[in-house]
């Protein structure tokens, strides 16, 4: 209990809260642009905090991270564009609710949720870290492999009515992860001699083009001057008591797995996402509304990416080894600082546990807080004329993907993909399968491959971990579509026997 | 007596499928081209547990048998089930318009001219040209459209990338 007050106590300074405050405004400005990541501001703010204290450093660059998880879901709800990776999932639901006059509540709504997983993945931090840790130390490479194999299940959902032409696009996705560095020797593999192909298709230039680029390109080829805006009117601010309720469960349903698939070393916010969004789909009432504007849908990937962040930190700091990639560029910071995160430093310095949960908690108050005031300002923004607001954001989308590697090569690629997603939507094929696909195939690959090196196929069918995901894989694809089948044929044979309208005589019709 | 055909017959009709079928030749083509590739991939002289070719090479097989059956479903379905959009498409897309094509192929064209100017113009000048190249494009005229605006927008880019979180632009 000394510990928890000595932690908290720490935080209750002038130099903290402007820290936090700095902090906070560096992050959602940074969430609001796409292509500046969390990651690329984090080490770009370590530099700057280096010379600083550790706590008051730590607390700039947690709430820069914190912040950003909350900047990003605006551009990925008004204008279909990812802040962040760990927004993607954001787009299915949000931008589709913005869509339909519904922006308001959908900016709310994900900026509540993404405080209540905040606060979940917080609460999991404080007091589950050593149990989670050591069943996160449990997993190895058939374990990953099988938790990759039950992410990518989410293929078939995002796919809809469309099933043949979403596997096809979450193929390609899978062939383009395949671009880059063997993930078992490091030989380079289909980079045609191109250096900036080494490291793999840029991915953000990829996300960028396939949802930002291209839903401009789609406004622009289809509208004749004129016509309406898609979103002109952001409806109510405040979801009702009836949608609060309706929250609760994706909410749970988001926190639970965010914090889960946080805690896994080397798995992003953004796969946490896109899981919770498929997971709470598949124990949803109305699941066909996922992926049209569903306020579940929408919560429920926010909730989980939010609550991801305190499992990354947990393990960052349970285990000494990073969450993701934000988390490795502030470990790097921490041990700079002389703190050597690992199991021994829950013993050794418990208070500073407690300080970085307070400050995260901090944070996500004040990213909330921030969230509510300055949406009202962003909608301004879209009233913009059509020719002001199409070149602003692909200006900035064009100068946000080159910062990420400094590379003009990257815009090339985020022009190239803009063209390819205008052509898929124009054919009928959904771009998430593809992004869905190149995230997750370098780890699908690199796990399968490990396995067979370790002791082939046996590793996998002998993990009791590894084989109750998959089987949780097959029953979450296989489940649904059985469950849909009965109520299909329930609903005709209580057709047939539902007696039908009386034949009307010829001549009363007359 | 008049009799009702259905709406969609004849050439209308197979125009329709083979628009439908063209994607499915398009990644059928790419998963072809990943299988050639896969098999190009050099074996390494020590021996391992999987060939490094499985991987790419099971996607190839993935992508070619859906590339056939959506081919095939083109042909069986009816026109407009095989053109249906997905779940996460714009129920309001409508169709491409001849300027609209016009604007994207000429902001696709001002990105690529951007690219090249900046290697020779410092972003201050190259980003306004590229701003103002867009607003034209998208149906901007006059010294308010074409000068201030991307003046505005030039300058609260280069402050925020370039200044702030100093990306070298």
């Amino acid at each position: 209990m000394n510990a928890l007050f000595e932690g908290f106590g720490a935080l209750l300074s002038l130099q903290m809260l402007l820290c936090i405050a700095i902090g906070a405004g560096i992050g959602m400005l940074v969430g609001a642009f796409p292509g500046i990541t969390a990651t690329m501001a984090v080490a770009l703010a370590s530099a700057f905090t280096l010379t600083m204290d550790p706590l008051p450093g730590l607390a700039v660059l947690l709430t820069i991270l914190i912040a950003a998880q909350f900047g990003d879901r605006v551009p990925a709800i008004l204008i279909n564009t990812p802040g962040t990776p760990a927004s993607i999932a954001t787009t299915f639901d949000g931008y589709a609710m913005a869509k339909q006059g519904k922006a308001g509540i959908a900016l709310t709504a994900s900026a509540f949720a993404s405080a209540a997983g905040g606060f979940v993945g917080i609460g999991v931090l404080m007091v589950a870290a050593i149990p989670l840790s050591t069943l996160a130390m449990r997993f190895g490479s058939p374990e990953m492999f099988a938790l990759v194999i039950f992410g990518l299940t989410m293929m078939v959902e995002v796919s809809g009515k469309q099933l043949v032409k979403g596997l096809i696009a979450g193929l390609f996705g899978l062939a383009l992860g395949t671009i880059g560095r063997d993930p078992m020797d490091g030989s380079d593999r289909f980079t045609f001699g191109i250096p900036q192909l080494v490291e793999g298709v840029p991915f953000i230039a990829v996300i960028i083009g396939l949802f930002g680029i291209a839903e401009v390109f789609s406004q622009m080829i289809s509208r004749t001057r004129g016509q309406q805006k898609p979103i002109t009117s952001f409806g109510r601010w405040w979801p009702n008591k009836q949608e609060n309720k309706q929250l609760i469960k994706p909410v749970a349903v988001g926190s639970a797995v965010g914090t889960v698939v946080g805690v896994l070393p080397a798995v992003g916010g953004d796969i946490g996402g896109i899981v919770a969004w498929n997971q709470a789909k598949r124990l949803s009432k109305q699941p066909e509304k996922f992926g049209k504007g569903s306020l579940e849908g929408l919560t429920a990937a926010d909730s989980s990416s939010n609550a991801g962040v305190g499992g990354s930190v947990l393990t960052t700091l349970a285990l000494g080894v990073p969450g993701d990639s934000v988390m490795a560029v502030m470990l790097g910071s921490m041990i700079i600082w002389g703190i050597q995160p690992g199991p021994g430093l829950f013993s050794s310095q418990p208070d500073l546990v407690y300080s970085i949960a307070g400050i995260m908690l901090v944070a996500t108050v004040l990213a909330l807080g921030l969230s509510l005031l300055r949406m009202r300002g962003v909608a301004k923004l879209l009233e913009l004329p059509d020719r002001f607001l199409w070149t602003v954001i692909l200006a900035f989308c064009v100068v946000g993907t080159y910062a990420v590697n400094n590379a003009i090569f990257d815009v090339g690629v985020m022009l190239l993909f803009g063209v390819l997603g205008l052509l898929l939507r124009r054919y009928g094929f959904p771009a998430g399968p593809i992004v869905l696909g190149l995230i997750l195939g370098p780890l699908a690959e690199r796990n399968f491959r490990r396995s067979m090196e370790l002791g082939g196929l046996e590793t996998i069918y002998t993990s009791p971990i590894a084989v109750g995901l998959i089987v949780l894989g097959v029953l979450a694809v296989a489940v649904p579509r059985i469950r849909a089948r009965r109520k299909a044929r329930r609903q005709e044979a209580d057709d047939s026997d539902t007696p039908t309208d009386p034949p009307v005589p010829v001549e009363a019709s007359r | 007596m008049v009799s009702h055909h259905p709406p969609v017959q004849g050439d209308l009709g197979v125009a329709a499928r083979w628009r439908a079928a063209a994607p499915g030749v398009v990644f059928l083509v790419l998963g072809t081209v990943l299988l050639g590739l896969a098999r190009s991939i050099e074996l390494p002289t020590r021996a391992l547990a999987v060939s490094p070719r499985i991987w790419p090479e099971a996607l190839a097989f993935g992508i070619i048998g859906l590339s056939v059956l959506q081919i095939v479903l083109a042909f069986v379905t009816t026109p407009r089930a095989a053109t249906a959009k997905t779940a996460d498409d714009d129920d309001e897309e409508g169709p491409a318009s001849r300027s609209g094509i016009v604007r994207v192929v000429g902001f696709v064209a001002a990105t690529v001219a951007f690219g090249l100017l900046w290697y020779y113009l410092h972003f201050l000048v190259s980003g306004l040209v590229f701003v103002a190249a867009l607003t034209w494009v998208a149906g901007g005229r006059g010294i308010k459209d074409l000068l201030l605006f991307p003046a505005g927008v030039t300058v609260v880019i280069y402050v925020l990338f370039g200044l702030l979180l100093r990306v070298p632009l």
